[in-house]
Parts: C-alpha cells; structure tokens; sequence
C-alpha cells in the first residue's frame, strides 16, 4: 500500500473513532455515573450483536450564533441508522446526551428525520430513544422547525410502520409530543422523566412545588396519566421489554407477520382454569389466570400494565399466531368500564387493527362505572371510544363472555353485533341488560309495592331466583345467533386455534373516506 | 444483551453479552459476563471463528477449540441440566411478580383481615377481604415471608392506593 | 457371488453398521423408517427404503408380520436383524424360513435352545462346560425357590426363564427377600418377555462379566475372536467394554481355556452364525457359563479393533453359505486393546434415559477412534426405544494408551441439546479403580463414580455455546 492511501485509511479511522466517542470520555463517563448508558451503548444493547449500521456519521451542524461554531460534534448529538431486532429490521435513532445534553438543532433533527423517511418508505418499525434538554437555543426557529418536521413524520407514519419511543433520560417541553404520537412508550424508572412544563414554571404559575420525579416520572406516566405503555426498572430492563414486544409487531401494516415459534401444543386442555371462574357473581377472580393458561407458553406481554387495571390489554400468541388480547379483570373495581380503561382499551384494539393483528377479548363486564366522576369526565364520550375502536376493526376478532357481560358494556365489548367473528361463552356467562337484583327492582316494582320485611325478601328471592333462572345463562343469546358457540373452559385454547385458523385470510372493505371521526 | 438459561426447576443463568467486534467475514469477538446475584461478574473475552464448515472457539486468539454449529436453539446443555434459553429478553408471564407491600387498588372497605402481624405466609395466600363494586376481593400474597406490619382494620373504608399490610 | 437384497430389520447406530457391511459386499441394503423415523440417518447408507407403518415398538420393529410381508413384497434375499427386537426370536427365524427368506443369524434350533435358560445350561452342562449351581427348570413356588436356595447357599439371584438385558433378574440375600420378590419378578417378566418363569441360581460376590466371541460357517467351522469384558453395568446393562479382559490380564492360559470352552458349547449347538458365549467370573478366576447370545452384539466394534475382522460382513456372509475367508484358528490374532463407551441419551448422574433433540453435533477425534452412531443435527431421541445413539471406541497398543485415547475422544463429542452420559465416562476414564482395571459388576453401585462429577454450572462452556450461536446468527 503506497502512503498516500495509508493516510487517506488512517484519516478515516480516525475519524470514526472521533464520532464513536461522541462528546468525549469525560462525558460518558459522567453518563455512566448518573446509571444511563451512552447513545452508542444503548443501540448496540438493543439490537442483535453486530447488526447495527449507521447512517450520517459525521453530520455536523451550521449555525454560527452565540459561539456554536467552536464546537462541532460529529454526528450532531444523534445516531440513526438501521439494525435487527431478533432478525427483524428496524429503524433507530439515539440521542446522545454527551453532545449539548442531546439539545435538537437542525442538523440533528434533519438526520432524525432521514432516518424516519427511510423507515417509511422501506416499510420497517421506527424506533426513537429520546434523552435530550430540549431545543438547541443557539438555533432559535430553526430547532423549532426541526421538532415540528419530526412530529409531522410522526403522524403521517403513524398505522403504517410501528413506532416506538424510548425515553431515557429528560424529554420536556415542545419534545413530548413526538414520543406521545407513536405506538408505544418505553420509560426507565428514575432516570428519565417528561413534562411540557417543568417543576420551576410550574412553581412561578401556578405556585405548586412539585419534583421532576413526581410531575413526570416513570411511574406517574404509567400510573397516573397513562401516557407511557411501559415502565421499566433499569436501561437493560427497557431494551428486553422492547425486544419482546418487538417479537408480537408486524414490520409494517399489511405485511404478513411470521408465526412466533412455540412448542405448546396447541391441543392441550385448559384444565388449569376449569374451575377459575367462580358461578356466583359477587366473587371475583383473576382474568390473568385465563390469559396465562390458553397462550402459547405462558407468555403475556402486558401493555399500560400498572394503569387502569380494570381492563387488560396484550399481546400473546396462540398456536404462533399472534394476537392482541383485551380482558375485563374482575378482580379490579370488578372490571368494569371507566374513562381511562375505554381509552387505554381503545387505542391498543385501533393499534392491532391497523397492524393486522387478531383480537381476543375476554368478556367479564358489570357496565360502566357510575359516578360523577365518570359523568363530569366524559365518560360518554370516552366510553365511545371503545365501541368506535372495535366496530371500525376489520381484523380477525374473536370474543369470549367468560362471566358477566351486562347492559351497554355487553354491547360495547366487541359484541356479535358490531361484527366480532366469533363469539364465544362459557356455561357461566350472563348476559343481560342487567344484574338480577337491580332488574328485579324495576321489572317487579308493582308486585314489590306495598310488601314489607321478610315478605319483602321472600318474595323479591323468588323473582331473583326466576330472573337468574332465565338470563343468567348464555343460551338465550345463543339461540339468536349472538353468541357461536358454549364451551368449555378446559377447550378453549383449541377453539380459539382453530377459529384463529378460520380467520386468517379475512377480509372485510370499509366504505370509502377520509378518515371517520372518533370522539376525541 | 442479555440472554436468560432457565431449567426446568426455574433455576436461573443469565448471561450477559457486552461487546461484539466483527474481525472479518469469518472471525468475531464477544465479550461475555455474567450476573450473580445482581453483579457483572466472570467476563470474558471469546472468539469465534469458522473453518472448513466448522466453528472454532478461542480466549487467546492463537489455542482453538470446535464447538458444536447449532442452528438458533432453544436449550443449552450443562452436564446433566438442559437450560430454556431466552435470548434477549426474559418472556413476560414467566416471572410471577412479588411484592411484600400491599396497596389497595380500588376504593374498598376492610371486611376480614385474615392474618395478624408476625404470621408467616406463603405466596398466593390470603390476606385480606375487601369489598368494592359489591364484590368481596380477596387480597393475595404476592410472596413469601411474614407480615411484618398491618396499616388497617376490620371495617375501614379505603381509598385506593392506601398502603394495607407490608410482608418481609 | 450373485448380489443379494439384505433388510435391515433395526434402526439406529446398528442399521447404519449393517448397511455399510452390505455396501462391502456388494449387496442391495434395504432400511426401515417408521412414521416418526423419515429423518433418520441410517437411511443414508442404504440403497433403498421402506415405510414401517406406526410408531411404537409393538407396531414396527417387533411386528413379524407386517416384517415379513414388507419382505416378500420388496422380493429380500436377507434380514439382518440387529441386536434387540427380533434378533434372538426363533419365531420369527422360523417364519423367515418358511417365506424362503435367509434369516441372517444363526439356525432356529440354536436360537430355540439358547434362548430358553433352562435348556441352554442343560446342554451347556452336556458339553462340559461349567455352569452357576442353581436350578434347570423353572421353579414353580416360593417354597420351591426358598428350597433350592437352601442347598445351593445364598445369596441368589431370581431370574425370568426367558429374560435378558438385565430385565427380570433380583439379588436375594435371605428367605425373606425371596418371599417378597418372587411374584415381582415374575410379574416383570410376564410383561416384559411374555413368560413368567423364574430360575433361581447361586449368586457370584464381586463377579467379572466375560464373554466370547464365537463366529461359526455353515461347514461346520467354528472360529473364537477372544474375549471381552464387560463388568461396567448400571440396572444390569453394559456401559463400557474392553477387550482384552484387564482382569485375565495375561493368563494366556485361563484366555485359552475359556474361548476353548465357548467353541465347545458353540460346536454343542451346531452354532453358525456369529453369536456370543457370556460366563461369570468369580474372584478366584473360575467361571461359569452364564448366557449365549446369539447374534451380533452392541459391543462387537472391540473385537473388530483387536482382531481386525468385520464380524458383521463375515455373519452376512456365513448365512449366506459364502466362505468366512478365514483359513483356520491360528489366523485369528490379537493386537493391543480396545475400549468402547455406549453413548447414551440419559442423565449422566441419574442414569435414567432423557429423550430430547440434538440441536448440535461435531465430531473431533484423535487417530484410532471409532464412533458407530446415528446422531446428526435435529436427531430426535423419543422415548419409544433404547436411548443409546452411538458407541465410542478407542483402540491402542496396551490399555492405558486406550484410555488416554478414549479421554481425548469423550473431549472431542460435542453434542448439543441432549443430555447424555459423556460426563459419566470421562469421570470413569480418570477414576483408579477403572484405571486399575479392578473392577466388577457392581463398580458402578461401589465406587459411585456418578457422584464424582462436577455438575457446577460452567460459565466459560455456556459462554463458548451461547457464543457458537451468536456467530450462527451473525450468518457467520
């Protein structure tokens, strides 16, 4: 090799060295301290050994105020570029706090948005890990500008490649509303947190002294607002929860997803759960339990797990197909509907949708919750989004009534009636406008009039008991066709094989539109 | 990235892989440690190289040993134990949760406390009833071990998020 | 020599060892596949194939009928039927007979009179060859048993009539035990051979299990291939053989008596086949007929080593009528000394069978190893037959160098996914009474070396599998 070309490969070692060590080895070192992973650690812990490939390694910004140009990172304070995720391609971009805290200027986010172009067109999931201060002040409008290019290649991505925002490290202001578009939010507790406004602007408006941890923390966000899907102990945690979820996501909609392998046969008897569902009413128990029995291996990744626990949602695989899973729980405020379990419900069922995967819904519902809480919050109009989510569906959905499925919430709960394909019960599902006892009070209150004491109860008994004798059972909705079939507990992971199976190829054309206007 | 050996009593190896280098087209370097008991520990730096078909492992670079080409498996063999391997990420629902404090997740009231402070008990096992949306709940141990404090009483009405009893 | 069409009746390593004898000879090798059977690896070495319908071992590989009507059909000059299943069934010779087909093996009235325990040591005690005191017939109460037992002295041992493998036999040390475990046993040999017919004999302290290669031709020639030792036993089944024996060491004379004595019993039954004479040897070198076994056996890759002849191709061609191609006795010699190891899918510690799928094999060997198997990749082990996949055999000039080989070659198996007995032997192959060579039949009870292996999870071993499989990844 003659010198020249020596130097010119050394040059570019070089400079590839100066771009992997980002703002330099004190500041990693600091950002080792504070338990948080550089940008560069973080891509090559969540994608598969060796996979990733970088785009725009040495980007560097152009903007001359306030003494910016002294100091040039290359890169720009982000890595983008394309990796694997258990062998399934994915876009990533990084922030890298080392640079300028992260902070977005034009460059930076020009970059982010080439990668987010990429992703779009080549059809394959975006995913953003977001740790950065905020805007590039020195930049002025046109960090701005670069936010709202992102945000816009949010939305017009959004139901066609999946989308998911990590976010580990701050993430304020203006900057929230990337992550809050996509699909999903993955957030490391005490290390990361997200606000549009701060603790001190806060303090200066409204006079509330609150920390970062408490306004928008991991757990607030997962809790309280239910803003992010998932909580996460450490970095490590977040990349494993990323990759499984990763294992149930389709690359892009209308992509075909391969099967998740599984040696569970798919034949086995649920004799697990034969006697979980207890006939009397008023006892609750655990819908998990269900879930965990009829899935392939017992594998049941859990989306907004800690927030509105009265509903369920997932995903799973049954025989290697996968599915989404949406499930009253009784053991929580009895399962019933509420404001935030319609809209937590609602966005994860219009997810699957636009991802074609199959929904299950296990039904085990009293209604909705009343209260003036409810009713002052709109649970009108968020309750609708529920029913707007399912009846707008058009993949594969399957619904069994394990329990109880009463009043508006029956119908709500991908019900025969807004085209759920199949619809399953077991022997204990009730279905009715109402509990026995309430109904009792109504339909019978001139028989009731006018009784009193034991007569009262006496008589009111033997109504209730004629009333549960003849709806608290699913065979009335059977014999018109709103429920397929009555199974057994101990079959139920071979029926929803074999009606998945059946359901495979559907398809079913919406009227044409714009869009449909969901109650927001 | 981290890779999860269970075996078919629950025992658990995780493994953890720091570093990948890729050499050439037929030589790469891992860089493996792993956790016990919460720590980073036995890390070390291996090669893989592939001859003639086969692959050769190595610690130093120059004394090479084959090793068995597997396509991606799902178990990992160690003397008379085969491990499930759950590379990158341990599956959700495999773990059963564990909590010793107990929290009220709906607004209740207290019909039976089951336990008294000092009772030794076992996951899974009732603690308390709470009544809420007419339903009696039953408040369930999430592991094992003996109640160290109880915050409530028999008939106390609770909002959510009211700490009822710690476990140690 | 016209081309003959031989069946293999059997599966696993010794399908693969009997194909290759075939392709030696020029004949058409004919395999079986049953249903849960389309991959396997012995099918590679046959010319042709044969779908056995079903999967359990009453529905394939012990069903006469559907054998023999598969054979006719496919117009076989031959069945090679292997070790195990129908190897030692007359039966089955004899029906092979009548279809015109040549059972490849020894006559049926061999087969019949060695088969039966009763009228083996009869005719054995005929020939003048010692036999373990006890009784020739079947003992039909416990009180009878108890009798017996009394004047032949204990401890005893109850044996099925009909058994073998080490199925249906129990130690008894006093009156007691005989009245607990007669019915046992004769339950267990009910169902596991069909007759419930006890023996009850003396039992040998410390014995040493020998045995002796016999091949014999159609003319009448009968050849011995010296002896093996085969006292490395668990549940009364074969875990490691030698030849020569460590423990007649260099007793030419005893070695000349003994393999003299088993020509003998062979001439005795007009044996011509290969076949071998199994005796028990107490602590004071005298020995005791036991067994003969007449057909090819697991172990016979050690006498092949020593003596370097191919007893497979010599029985195929004995039952043929063909020449042995062996002139006399003095042109059978030995040289150095073989060990084999039964590679078996099981728990190394437990010893009990572990079906499971091989996900990886690599082979890695030093000169003078032999490796008889039927593992590949995706090899599924199911629990419907004998765990063993394969036999390692290592040959060097005196024992220690085979031992040093047979370490070096454990070292170099590497088979992935399945549990098997490897850790087992390499303790065995390093533990001193082994190296000694002063072993019995209940070294595996005494010295425990199962205890002595270290089950510690080894973190560089799951680094160096678990990095095998990222660099598979990788698409390295």
């Amino acid at each position: 090799m003659s010198d020249l070309l020596e130097t010119k490969r050394q040059e570019l070692l070089e400079l590839r060295e100066k771009a992997n060590l980002g703002g330099g080895v004190e500041r990693i070192e600091k950002q080792h301290a504070t338990g948080k992973y550089t940008a560069r650690e973080r891509i090559e812990r969540l994608v598969d050994p060796g996979s990733f490939i970088e785009f725009d390694k040495f980007v560097t910004h152009k903007c001359a105020s306030f003494g910016l140009d002294k100091t040039h990172y290359l890169g720009d304070g982000v890595i983008t570029g394309i990796g694997k995720i258990n062998g399934q391609k994915v876009a990533l971009f990084s922030q890298d706090f080392t640079c300028w805290g992260g902070a977005l200027g034009a460059a930076h986010a020009k970059k982010i948005c080439k990668i987010m172009d990429f992703a779009l067109e080549n059809r394959i999931p975006i995913i953003g890990m977001n740790d950065s201060g905020g805007a590039r002040i020195q930049e002025g409008v046109e960090s701005l500008a670069g936010y709202a290019d992102i945000f816009y290649r949010n939305v017009k991505c959004s139901g066609v490649i999946p989308q998911i925002s990590l976010v580990m490290g701050p993430c304020a202001g203006g900057a929230v509303y990337s992550p809050a578009i996509t699909d999903f939010i993955f957030m490391v507790d005490k290390t990361s947190y997200m606000f549009v406004t701060g603790p001190d602007v806060i303090k200066t408006v409204t006079h509330e002294e609150v920390t970062k941890e408490e306004l928008g923390g991991a757990s607030t966000h997962n809790e309280k607002s239910g803003v992010v899907q998932f909580k996460c102990v450490d970095e490590d945690d977040c990349f494993e929860r990323v990759r499984e979820l990763m294992s149930y996501l389709p690359a892009s909609n209308f992509r075909d997803s391969q099967a998740k392998a599984s040696a569970d046969s798919v034949f086995r008897d649920n004799t697990k759960i034969k006697e979980t569902v207890p006939v009397n009413p008023k006892k609750p128990y655990d819908m998990k339990e269900i879930i965990l029995d009829i899935v392939d291996d017992s594998q049941f990744l859990e989306v907004h797990k800690d927030y509105a626990k009265n509903i369920i949602c997932g995903f799973a695989s049954i025989g290697g197909i996968k599915i989404g899973i949406v499930a009253n729980q009784p053991q929580v405020l009895a399962g019933v509907l509420d404001i935030d379990s319609s809209c937590k419900a609602g966005r994860f069922v219009r997810f699957c949708d636009a991802f074609d995967i199959a929904i299950l819904t296990l039904v085990d519902v009293p209604g909705f919750l009343p209260g003036t809480v409810q009713e002052y919050g709109g649970i009108i109009k968020h309750g609708s989004k529920l029913l707007y989510a399912y009846a707008e569906a058009t993949v594969p959905m399957i619904t069994l009534i394990t329990r109880k499925a009463y009043g508006g919430a029956y119908d709500v709960m991908a019900s025969k009636h807004i085209k759920a394909d199949v619809n399953l019960a077991y022997p204990t599902a009730e279905i009715a406008v109402m509990g026995a006892e309430g109904a009792v009070n109504i339909v019978f209150r001139n028989e009731l009039k006018g009784l009193e004491g034991e007569a009262f109860d006496k008589k009111k008994a033997e109504l209730v008991t004629n009333y549960e004798k003849e709806f608290n059972n699913p065979y009335r909705a059977a014999e018109l066709g709103y429920v397929d079939s009555v199974i057994f507990p101990e079959e139920t992971r071979s029926r929803l094989y074999e009606y998945f199976c059946m359901l495979k190829d559907k398809k079913v054309e919406l009227p044409r539109r714009k869009h449909g206007n969901i109650q927001l | 990235m981290r890779t999860y050996l269970i075996d078919s009593e629950k025992n658990e190896v995780v493994v953890d892989l720091t570093k990948t280098i890729i050499h050439s087209s037929d030589k790469v370097e891992f860089e493996f440690s792993s956790f016990v008991d919460s720590e980073l520990v036995n890390k070390k730096s291996v090669i893989i190289r592939q001859l003639a078909g086969s692959y050769f492992y190595s610690e130093n670079g120059v004394s090479w040993s084959k090793i068995a080409k597997q396509k991606l498996p799902k178990k990992i063999l160690s003397i008379d134990r085969v491990f499930d391997v759950y590379r990158g990420y341990k599956p959700s629902g495999l773990a059963g949760g564990g909590e010793g404090a107990l929290l009220t997740q709906m607004p209740g009231k207290i019909v039976k406390i089951l336990v008294k402070e000092g009772d030794e008990v076992y996951k899974g096992q009732t603690l308390v009833i709470l009544e809420a949306m007419k339903m009696e709940n039953e408040i369930k141990c999430g592991v094992d071990g003996v109640v160290k404090s109880i915050h409530v009483k028999e008939g106390d009405a609770l909002d959510s998020g009211i700490l009822m009893l710690e476990v140690e | 020599m016209k081309t003959k069409r031989v069946l293999i009746a059997n599966r696993g390593e010794i399908a693969n060892r009997v194909a290759r004898a075939c392709r030696e000879l020029g004949h058409t090798a004919i395999g079986f596949y049953t249903d849960n059977e389309l991959n396997a690896q012995h099918l590679q070495y046959c010319d042709e194939w044969i779908h056995l319908k079903g999967s359990t071992n009453a529905e394939t590989y012990l069903n006469m009928d559907a054998i023999i009507e598969l054979a006719v059909q496919h117009k076989v000059d031959g069945i090679h039927p292997g070790y195990g299943f129908l190897s030692e069934n007359g039966i089955f010779a004899e029906k092979l007979n009548k279809a015109g087909i040549v059972f490849i093996g020894p006559n049926v009235e061999a087969i019949k009179v060695m088969g039966d325990k009763a009228t083996s040591k009869a005719l054995a005690q005929k020939a003048g060859v010692p036999v373990v005191p006890g009784t020739s017939e079947a003992v039909p109460t416990i009180a009878e048993a108890i009798k017996v037992a009394n004047e032949i002295g204990y401890p005893i041992l109850l044996k099925a009539v009909a058994g073998g493998g080490g199925r249906g036999m129990r130690a008894c040390y006093d009156e007691d035990e005989i009245k607990k475990q007669f019915e046992a046993v004769g339950r267990e040999s009910l169902s596991a051979f069909g007759n419930g017919d006890l023996l009850v004999e003396k039992l040998i302290l410390n014995p040493r299990h020998i045995e002796v290669q016999i091949l014999a031709d159609k003319k009448g020639n009968v050849f011995h291939f010296f002896e093996r030792e085969c006292s490395v036993q668990r549940r009364h089944q074969k875990i490691i053989e030698e030849a020569p024996s460590p423990f007649i060491g260099e007793d030419e004379e005893l070695r000349r008596e003994l393999c003299e004595t088993a020509v003998r019993l062979a001439k005795a039954v007009n044996y011509d086949s290969a076949g071998t004479v199994e005796f028990i040897m107490g602590e004071d070198k005298s020995f005791y007929f036991l067994e003969m076994n007449t057909r090819i056996q697991v172990e016979h890759p050690i006498t092949e080593e020593i003596t370097g002849v191919d007893l497979i191709v010599c029985m195929i061609q004995s039952a043929f009528g063909e020449d042995l191609n062996i002139p006399s006795q003095e042109w059978i010699t030995r040289s150095g000394h073989a060990i084999e190891c039964r590679i078996c899918a099981e728990d190394p510690i437990t010893m009990l069978p572990s079906p499971g799928l091989v996900t990886g094999f690599e082979t890695n060997f030093p000169q003078g190893v032999r490796f008889d198997h039927c593992l590949f990749k995706d090899l599924e082990v199911t629990p419907d037959f004998d765990p063993m996949v394969g036999k390692l055999v290592a040959k060097g000039i005196v024992r220690s160098v085979a031992i040093r080989k047979m370490r070096a070659a454990l070292e170099g198996v590497y088979i992935e996914g399945l549990k098997t007995n490897i850790p087992l032997h390499k303790v065995i192959m390093n533990e001193e009474t082994f190296i000694a060579g002063k072993y019995s039949t209940s070294y595996i009870s005494e010295i425990a070396p199962q205890d002595k292996i270290n089950t510690e999870v080894d973190f560089t071993s799951i680094y160096k599998k678990m990095a095998g499989i990222e660099a598979k990844r990788l698409g390295m």
